[in-house]
């Protein structure tokens, strides 16, 4: 896999390389627009997907893995830091049907702000869309990538919609993904990545195994297995009960673009208020993004939300909206996880090749997976000596 | 012992309080007495990190309040003797990484000065009614100004109600369970949060309203206080302003022993 991460240089040789950019003003590469124009025709000519993007393909449960390399000695080096996924599914109806534009143009922003709140890991991306059961390809959903060159290729070959169709949307089926097909290295170690469902409008809160077949295909219960999960579609599914198995493994959150009241109410129902970040405008979504996956690592704290989005070029009195929004999240969930302190590092060494299926060698050599009692660390005080447990 | 936060060394002294998700010592840092709170695990640092964030914007909106009120007219505000100041903000990391406020009141010289108002009740100690009405005054105004913030959510609770007697001060002290509410507040949470308040007062009388009334006046307040309680009211300026012409009708009026101006807080057992 190499250990290549996303620069702006390599994202400006990608846009050339897929036919997604062209030169500005000041004689920089930039993304256009239409970037999906040669796929959207394609589909509508072949009917399929581009097997990167379509969910039921590559074998429908998608990977987030660490980058290691064999070293001579057999054992293999963690090259770039742990894995971690970021999943965001984008509406593309109707208004929101430039989407995949958007996404492409604020990638370089949107990879430096993560970088800037996810230090030591390795970030991979898998940017779908959705739109709505009636529409020939109502998800898109792409492999996790960490090459610029990569990510532009999956962008270019989604299918957008772009129709409006009537008012919930399908994102139901994009969270289904999300819940019962990803296999992540960082949840095998008691971690979590992260999962964005970007959206204007309300889902459908139950989601027909019909649509689950179509889009994931026949075997879809057998990859569920697969994975090893538990699933039991006799009382219909529910998105209440999809939203909990995907918060079992990833931070999730509904971003809503404007503020539209019923939308609220339905997203607020389904996952819980706490989980909702209104934006204004999905141009900033990346910095909205990045902020909740700062507040939630712990490497941001609330009160610096409002001074980092205005650093990251979002208008101040923006800032000031979307940090108050960013306040009721859970604060700092993922470094109050067990393991946060013991993630591996760019460099940590592996007995052999880490297997998130078998949930072998998933631990540098010397560390072990025991979980130290919180009390313990109290031992050294600020001044190695022993102190009082507060 | 002493711990570094981002502002300052602290000397940690008695613990005061604890609960499930806290726990409250008392520390110095130069020649000043401060709260200091910290979570009981790393999982509750939400809690924290978000009382910290609440009070430095509640802190933010009553400066610029301040200074816009001060072009046009004498005197202050003084929202911000209704709630604590941040002194400091951090992950105590050689202890779990707990998440730690050190906190301080305005004017008040000694943090061991505030009091908990639910100790009253556990002591079997009752104000009298104008020592309520003023407590109840500055919870509206309190309440009028948070919602000004677009900040609700906060406990009322008399475990959550703090008081400087000698100086008429009472605090909301914990405002974890707050948030800003950007799209405006709903009006059943206002409604709750004043019928909270006003039930916090009667809580505090010792529920027995018929029994603290010295005279028919009384009445008036007492059936505005349960009017309150039972029904509450959505909006916390006219609750503000309802119940002050009800106590203004008190203190001037010839018959009642009302009195306008400062009332020391005075206490009964029962």
């Amino acid at each position: 896999m190499g250990d290549r991460i996303f620069t702006r240089s390599l994202y400006s040789s990608a846009l050339a390389a897929h036919d997604c950019g062209e030169l500005n003003d000041k004689g920089e590469y930039v993304a256009t627009t239409g970037v999906t124009r040669f796929a959207e025709q394609k589909a509508r000519n072949t009917g399929k997907l581009d097997q990167l993007v379509d969910p039921s393909g590559f074998g429908v449960i998608r990977l987030s893995l660490p980058r290691v390399e064999k070293m001579e000695d057999g054992r293999y080096k963690l090259l770039v830091g742990t894995p971690m996924p970021i999943e965001t599914r984008v509406d593309t109806t109707g208004s929101m049907g430039g989407n995949v534009d958007i996404a492409m143009k604020v990638l370089p922003d949107a990879f430096e702000q993560w970088q800037t709140v996810l230090e030591g890991y390795d970030i991979q991306v898998a940017t779908g869309i959705f739109g709505d059961v009636s529409d020939p390809f109502p998800l898109c959903r792409p492999q996790f990538e960490m090459d610029p060159d990569k990510i532009i290729k999956q962008l270019s070959l989604m299918v957008p919609e772009r129709a409006g169709g009537d008012l919930p949307e399908d994102p139901d089926l994009g969270i289904f993904g999300g819940a019962y097909f990803c296999r992540h290295y960082i949840n095998r170690i008691g971690l979590k990545g992260y999962d964005f469902t970007v959206t204007d409008a309300p889902g459908r809160g139950q989601i027909s195994e019909r649509q689950l077949v179509r889009v994931y295909g026949e075997k879809f219960l057998d990859k569920i297995k697969e994975n090893g999960l538990q699933f039991n579609s006799r009382n219909g599914i529910d998105l209440n009960d999809v939203w909990a198995v995907l918060l079992d493994r990833a931070h999730a959150f509904v971003i809503q673009v404007g503020n539209n009241s019923m939308t609220r109410r339905f997203w607020d129902r389904y996952t819980s208020s706490d989980r909702v970040v209104s934006i204004p405008d999905v141009h900033y979504l990346p910095h909205a993004q990045a902020a909740i996956i700062g507040v939630t690592e712990g490497s941001l704290v609330l009160n610096e939300v409002a001074d980092f989005l205005v650093r990251s070029n979002m208008p101040k009195s923006m800032s000031e909206l979307v940090a108050n929004e960013i306040s009721k999240i859970p604060v700092a969930a993922q470094a109050s996880l067990p393991n946060f302190s013991k993630r591996p590092m760019k460099g940590d060494i592996f007995a052999d090749k880490p297997d998130v299926w078998e949930d072998k060698n998933l631990w540098p050599v010397g560390d072990s997976d025991e979980v130290l009692p919180s009390g313990e660390s109290a031992l050294a005080g600020e001044d190695g000596e022993e102190s009082e447990w507060l | 012992m002493w711990i570094r936060g981002k502002n300052g060394t602290y000397e940690v002294l008695d613990l005061v309080a604890k609960s499930k998700y806290h726990r409250t010592r008392l520390c110095t840092h130069e020649d000043n007495v401060y709260l200091l709170r910290i979570t009981t695990d790393a999982v509750h640092n939400h809690l924290l990190a978000r009382n910290a964030f609440i009070l430095s914007k509640l802190k933010e909106y009553s400066a610029s309040m301040e200074e816009e009120y001060s072009k046009k007219h004498d005197g202050n505000l003084n929202y911000d003797l209704a709630f604590p100041y941040v002194v400091d903000d951090f992950i105590y990391h050689s202890q779990g990484a707990r998440q730690v406020n050190v906190l301080g009141f305005k004017n008040v010289d000694s943090v061991s000065q505030m009091i908990p108002l639910s100790r009253f009740r556990r002591d079997r100690i009752r104000p009298d009614l104008p020592s309520s009405a003023w407590i109840f005054g500055k919870l509206l105004k309190t309440l009028h100004f948070a919602h000004q913030c677009a900040v609700a959510g906060q406990s009322l609770k008399l475990s959550n109600l703090l008081i400087e007697p000698s100086m008429h001060y009472i605090v909301v002290y914990d405002w974890s369970d707050a948030g800003v509410h950007s799209d405006g507040i709903r009006p059943s949470l206002i409604k709750e949060e004043i019928k909270e308040a006003a039930q916090s007062i009667i809580t505090l009388l010792g529920d027995d309203l018929e029994s603290v009334c010295v005279d028919e006046f009384d009445q008036n307040y007492v059936n505005f206080l349960q009017h309150l309680a039972t029904h509450g009211m959505s909006n916390a300026q006219m609750a503000h302003e309802g119940f002050y012409k009800t106590v203004d009708e008190l203190c001037y009026n010839p018959l009642s022993y009302w009195e306008s101006g400062f009332h020391d807080f005075v206490t009964f057992n029962y």
